[in-house]
């Protein structure tokens, strides 16, 4: 099985040279692989039918509980044929629409990079091994939209379903994680057991919205639906494939396959079963007022899945059931119809459903598998697709007691119908119309996909019993869980008189009566337009070019490039963390003012503060440089004063250093200008209080001493003692670490050395130049 | 104690225990040493300085990799390092960005010859700087490494003395550098000064001891600043939002080059240093291994008088120390929390409109920073509940340092070869190289890929075991905002891919190529080979890290 997932990826790396060899038969050469993969797969339809399931493992970051692990069963096996049966026609099929494309070979290594992710996704049972196929079918996703990159919508496009699949995925990423957390186990088979825990975890909620995010941005559920028409740029297979049949569905597998563990809340219900409804309406309203082909099939493909989501969050046995019947038809019917609308698109060139009209004359072939793929859709029986609406509606006359589910059900139904007959019959029939190119049959490899994919449409609602017990059971099992075993799926074209028979026939005859009514429809869409103008579309890029304003300003504002603006935000930052520990925890000393402060005391600090302000204040550098020197000086007298002689012997000595280095430096620069306002004088004026207030704070903070006794006690004990020295310093420099203070010396001798050397040879460098 | 005994001992310590465990610095010192005696020889006209330093540095890296790792920490140099895996494990891998760096170097050819020998022993400087602080056991230790490491950085920023934005930016640097040092060194003595000790176990049982007594609450608040001002240090290195100001305007002003050394080297030794400080700090270690010189007496405050005499027997006390440190990493899991939130939002944010590509990458410098800086919030508050989960974290933290080292090494290398090739650094230049040199364009790609964390890539594997255990610590709140600037970061990293693939190429420029077999290609791809390697089979690394992590929080 591990083979079978990464041969893919094998196959995809090897692919892209293929076309050196020979231009034609590439497509064919290609669909072994996925050929090869349905029959693999086809051939546990046997054991997985009769309740086996498989599962391997390895080790891949086992401290993490990170495992590489697949886990085969029904519902995962249903995605598997689907993945690589409908590969293998897209394939055929790409060979023809894109035969003679330069990067033919690009195109299908990407191809089978895509369908191995994606049999990753479907088969993973380690959720970390899930999420990183999933993330890899967004970015092949990306590369297929973008595949014709010379185009700035197919760019765009890309690049938008990227961004909001990509971002579902690390919110689905953070999800599962939580959800790992809260179920003890990282294996989705094992997840289903521990559903009590999760659903009564504490994060319930949060863990719910984030796996919900991800599947509805990848499944493009309302609101995120917008990327799914946009991402119609892609060439014909990629819509047949990603992004009606595969990729799109695997936000409604992840939630088939979580249901066990997270379904039967009122917040699942709520939210999948309305997040879903409201797709399926506004997917069907959209797919109406359609006109370009491909862009009608993707809004009634965001329908379906809004259906198939609402299917899920029902939760029923029935509703389990019937989503399942629902996916294969669906993921039959519309990949044939994408493939039919890219044949049309080819041979005519043209898209338009009001501009095409009569090719059957032309492409009788091409009509049939449409034919045959419309009724499907429209649920005529004996079709798949009949069966998959049928159980649909029972599903929803099941619900009870939320009776608003019905008649949506039955509207998108009609829609259903009406979409169909824009797809399968207005194009091919009636009156022939001029189009861009002369039409003509397509080529072998251009029918032969939707036909037999329709084929089986048809086959697999004829044979209906079979395709019950064999597949859609066995995955309708998996998505229940322990709830099962109750309920034998039985399919069967006819079930005798029943309410849903009665309401389908009713969604047909409503369909029709859609159909016949379009113009009307589109008048009336034109006048709606305004108010739709601010969908969700128009929201991402409010967003997204909000965000990117917002990064600039920001960036404007701080990254100004001034080094006062800068220091201006750090002391705000110091001041405004270490302020809210200091405001409250300082209390002034009760001495601060008072009849003990000596006048000498009160003079020096006069003399600091009037030399502080001068410095402020002065005009030329060379007066603050001086005025500065006034403070430092003013310090070191503080210091004798409170008797630390060698401290203040310091502080002179680098003061004086400190004055005439600036004054060495600043004497060649111009005098001040005045550049700034006075709103910004003010302003640096109050931070600069502000600053040093809580300096001040600071040093009041810090009246309490060492809470232990450092070092000094141990040198003043010692130094008469053992060195017989009374001056506590030099003893230290000499004695205690005189080994210190001769490395010191050692290195300012070196140091001076290289001054010396520095100095001499300026000279002669000047010498050389000139 | 005789001059002959205080002789006999120190040589017994040195020569015995700290000098075998810090061979490969002082093999670097002698590369430093080799370095100038080969300039004056060679005159600076052939390669000499360059085979010095590989040979220096691989020598280094051999020694480093051949010793073993102690059963137990072991403090050397009477205490001021402390020779563990962790140490080990970051000294291995500074070590090997060094040597890799230095290849890159040599393919971009700058420094010339001429440079050459200044611009090693500089990088050797910084290095050896990084090699302490990553094994410190003093804060006397923790400042100098900073030192050590920052003050050749500024002089690498303008060694390109021709250029004025490189002064500008060297003179920036320098200015924050030095402003942040004295912060730092403010903190550091008052920190020091309250607890009469800079070395860091003894400091961490006279925390809880001062924290556990009567007397604890007065000296909050001088603790909290002290605290804060040392976070001002790290923060400066780390460039942590709001002390990262001069990443952006270094990166641009400074070659590639060094760019690259800034964003990694200085940034995983800081990083490690960050976790000593903070976890030992935060965590009294069950034995200490070499007794405290001064003796433990301390005052309750200045009116009780005299202090009590009151040795503490250390082993009894580990638990309820332990539980009476809560506050400490409480409030230095929350401070860098804080800081993690918000540079992570704020280097992917003003990642955005950058058109630079070094301003890019030093904005995405910040954001990494600021995702690294979660994981360490994690690990704080988990080394009191669970140190087992704590050291798991730093292992985490670990793995992390090492893909962020391939990821960005693989950016600046990029960067630096297509300038070579388009003369320009802007993101606009790039368009469409996809045309001509494909598998240089796929290599770059694999780079943002893993940079911005997308699976099957390394960094994938780098985020999703810190995002792990920082939500395993409980910060719910950091790891959504971890994911959701993943989300921001994907439209910059991933615009430098579009720009490359799908954007029409520009007229009239000159049509560059790099082949994947010349030497450039052959770096970059090696690079993206591995970063997708360690993406699938990220076991052997991860193992490596939590051995590394093993020793911590004895």
């Amino acid at each position: 099985m591990t083979f079978a997932v990464l041969s893919g990826f094998l196959a995809a790396v090897v692919v892209p040279f293929l076309p050196r060899f020979g231009r034609y038969g590439t497509g064919r050469t290609v669909a072994l692989v996925p050929a090869a993969l349905t029959a693999y797969f086809g051939s546990y339809i046997q054991p997985v039918g009769a309740g086996e399931t498989f599962r391997t493992s390895y080790a891949w970051a086992p401290a993490l509980r990170v495992e590489f692990s697949l886990h085969l069963d029904g519902l995962g096996l249903l995605f598997a044929l689907l993945v690589s049966g409908i590969g293998a026609l897209v394939a055929i099929y790409a060979g023809g629409y894109l035969s003679g494309h330069r990067h033919l070979g690009r195109f299908y290594g990407f191809l089978l990079f895509f369908m191995a992710s994606m049999l990753g996704v479907v088969l993973a049972d380690n959720m970390l091994t899930l999420f990183v196929f999933w993330e890899l079918t967004s970015l092949t996703s990306y590369l297929l939209i973008g595949f014709d990159h010379e185009r700035e919508e197919s760019r765009k496009a890309a690049w938008q379903a990227l961004l909001v699949t990509g971002g579902g995925g690390l919110a689905l990423l953070a999800g599962l994680l939580m959800l790992g957390e809260a179920a003890g186990t990282m294996e989705l088979s094992e997840l289903a057991s521990r559903g009590g825990d999760v659903r009564s975890h504490a994060l319930y909620l949060p863990i719910l919205l984030l796996i919900l995010l991800g599947a509805f941005t990848k499944s493009a559920q309302f609101p995120f639906h917008f990327w799914l028409p946009s991402a119609m740029e892609a060439p014909a297979p990629v819509s047949a494939y990603l992004h009606s049949a595969t990729m799109v569905k695997a936000g409604v597998y992840l939630l088939a396959r979580l249901s066990p563990a997270m379904a039967g809340t009122d917040a699942w219900w709520y939210l999948v079963t309305l997040g879903g409804t409201a797709t399926m309406v506004c997917g069907a309203y959209l797919a109406l007022c359609g006109t370009d082909l491909k862009r009608i099939l993707a809004y009634s493909t965001v329908s379906a899945l809004g259906v198939l989501v609402m299917l899920l969050g029902m939760g029923s046995v029935l509703a389990a059931q019937a989503a399942m019947v629902f996916l294969l038809a669906h993921a039959l019917y519309k990949g044939a119809l994408f493939m039919v609308a890219g044949a049309v698109d080819h041979e005519t060139g043209s898209r338009d459903v009001d501009r095409l009209g009569g090719l059957w004359r032309a492409m009788p072939v091409t009509a049939a598998a449409a034919v045959l793929a419309a009724l499907s859709m429209a649920g005529i029986a004996p079709f798949f697709g009949f069966l998959g609406k049928e159980m649909l509606l029972e599903a929803s006359l099941e619900s009870g007691g939320r009776w608003f589910l019905l008649p949506v059900v039955v509207l998108a139904g009609a829609v259903f119908v009406a979409v169909a007959c824009m797809a399968g019959f207005r194009v091919f029939f009636g009156s022939s119309l001029p189009t861009p190119k002369q039409p003509h049959e397509a080529p072998l490899s251009l029918w032969l996909g939707p036909l037999l994919a329709s084929a089986v449409g048809l086959a697999l609602g004829l044979f209906a019993s079979y395709a019950a017990a064999w597949i859609v059971s066995p995955a309708a099992t998996a998505i229940l869980g322990e709830r099962t075993g109750h309920q034998p799926l039985k399919l069967a074209l006819w079930h005798g008189l029943t309410p849903a028979l009665a309401l389908s026939g009713g969604s047909i005859l409503l369909g029709l009566l859609v159909y016949a009514n379009r113009g009307r429809i589109l008048q009336m869409n034109r006048r709606l337009e305004v108010l739709l103008r601010h969908g969700p579309a128009w929201w991402y890029d409010l967003a997204l070019g909000g965000l990117n304003r917002f990064a600039l300003a920001q960036t404007r504002l701080l990254q100004t490039g001034y080094l006062r603006h800068y220091l201006l935000v750090i002391f705000a930052a110091t001041v405004g963390l270490s302020g809210y520990v200091l405001i409250g925890s300082v209390e002034l000393p009760a001495r601060l003012l008072g009849p003990e402060i000596r006048f000498h005391e009160a003079a020096l600090a006069g003399l600091l503060l009037l030399a502080a302000l001068a410095a402020v204040r002065s005009s030329t550098r060379l007066a603050a440089v001086a005025a500065l020197g006034v403070v430092g000086y003013g310090v070191a007298l503080v210091f004798i004063l409170y008797g630390a002689p060698d401290l203040a012997m310091t502080q002179f000595a680098i003061e004086t250093l400190t004055v005439i280095l600036l004054v060495l430096v600043l004497y060649r620069l111009p005098r001040y200008a005045v550049l700034s306002s006075r709103w910004v004088r003010i302003r640096d004026a109050a931070f600069a209080l502000v600053t040093g207030a809580t300096v001040t704070a600071l040093v009041l903070a810090a009246v309490h001493g060492p809470a232990y006794e450092s070092v000094s006690r141990y040198y003043a004990e010692r130094s008469f003692a053992e060195a017989h020295g009374r001056n506590i310093v030099n003893v230290i420099l000499v004695d205690f670490r005189a080994l210190d203070t001769l490395g010191e010396i050692t290195v300012l001798a070196v140091a001076a050395v290289g001054v010396h050397a520095l100095l001499k040879l300026r000279p002669k460098n000047r010498e050389d130049a000139a | 104690m005789t001059f002959y005994e205080l002789v006999q001992n120190s040589l017994r310590d040195s020569l015995g225990t700290s000098i075998p465990a810090f061979a490969p610095e002082l093999l670097l010192c002698a590369t430093i040493v080799m370095l100038l005696l080969g300039r004056m020889f060679s005159g600076g006209r052939s390669n000499l300085a360059y085979v010095i330093m590989m040979v220096g540095c691989l020598a280094a890296f051999v020694v480093a990799w051949r010793t073993d790792a102690p059963e137990k920490p072991v403090e050397i140099f009477t205490g001021m390092l402390v020779h563990d895996s962790f140490a080990l494990f970051m000294r291995r891998l500074l070590l090997l960005f060094v040597i890799l760096f230095t290849s890159f170097t040599r393919l971009s050819g700058t420094p010339d010859r001429q440079t050459a020998t200044e611009f090693y022993t500089l990088i050797l400087g910084a290095t050896l700087g990084m090699c302490l602080m990553v094994s410190a056991n003093h804060m006397l230790i923790v400042f100098l490494g900073i030192e050590m490491a920052s003050v050749p950085s500024y002089a690498l920023v303008g060694v390109i003395k021709e250029r004025r934005v490189s002064a500008e930016a060297a003179l920036k640097f320098a200015v924050f550098g030095g402003g942040a040092a004295g912060v730092m060194l403010y903190g550091i003595s008052l920190l020091v000064g309250t607890l009469g000790t800079a070395h860091l176990p003894t400091m961490s049982v006279r925390l809880a001891e001062l924290l556990g007594s009567s007397a604890g609450s007065e000296y909050h608040p001088i603790l909290v600043l002290a605290g804060l001002m040392i976070m001002v240090g790290f923060a400066f290195k780390l460039s942590a939002v709001p002390f990262h100001f001069w990443t952006p305007d270094v990166f641009e002003g400074a070659t590639a080059e060094v760019a690259a050394f800034l964003s990694i080297a200085s940034k995983a030794a800081a990083l490690a240093l960050l976790l000593r400080v903070t976890l030992g700090l935060g965590h009294v270690p069950s034995t200490l291994d070499t007794p405290t010189t001064v003796p433990v007496r301390y005052a309750v405050s200045e009116d009780a008088g005299t202090a009590t005499a009151e040795s503490a027997s250390v082993s009894g006390l580990v638990t309820d120390s332990n539980a009476a440190l809560l506050p400490a990493r409480q409030y230095s899991a929350w401070l860098i929390a804080l800081f993690a939130a918000v540079t992570c939002t704020f280097g992917n944010l003003a990642a955005y409109g950058q058109d630079n590509m070094k301003r890019l990458l030093a904005y995405s410098t910040i954001a990494h920073a600021g995702y690294m800086l979660m994981p360490v919030a994690a690990a704080i508050l988990l080394a009191g509940t669970d140190p087992e989960a704590s050291r798991f974290t730093v292992a985490a933290i670990g793995f992390y340092i090492a893909v962020y080292l391939f990821m960005n090494l693989g950016a600046f290398a990029l960067v630096a070869f297509l300038r070579n090739e388009l003369g320009s650094e802007q993101l606009p230049d790039y368009a469409g190289l996809a045309r001509r040199s494909p598998g240089f364009v796929i290599c770059a790609a694999v780079v943002m890929f893993s940079l911005v964390g997308l699976p099957p890539l390394a960094g994938f594997a780098a985020k999703f075991a810190i995002f792990a255990q920082t939500y395993e610590a409980g910060l719910l709140s950091l790891v959504v905002i971890g994911v959701l600037n993943t989300l921001f970061s994907l439209f910059y990293y991933l615009r430098v891919v579009k720009t490359m693939v799908l954007d029409p190429e520009p007229e009239g420029r000159p049509a560059p190529t790099i082949r994947i077999w010349s030497n450039a290609g052959f770096y970059c791809a090696l690079i993206a080979v591995l970063l997708v390697a360690l993406g699938v089979f990220w076991n052997p690394l991860f193992a490596e890290a939590q051995f590394a992590a093993s020793m911590l929080l004895p």
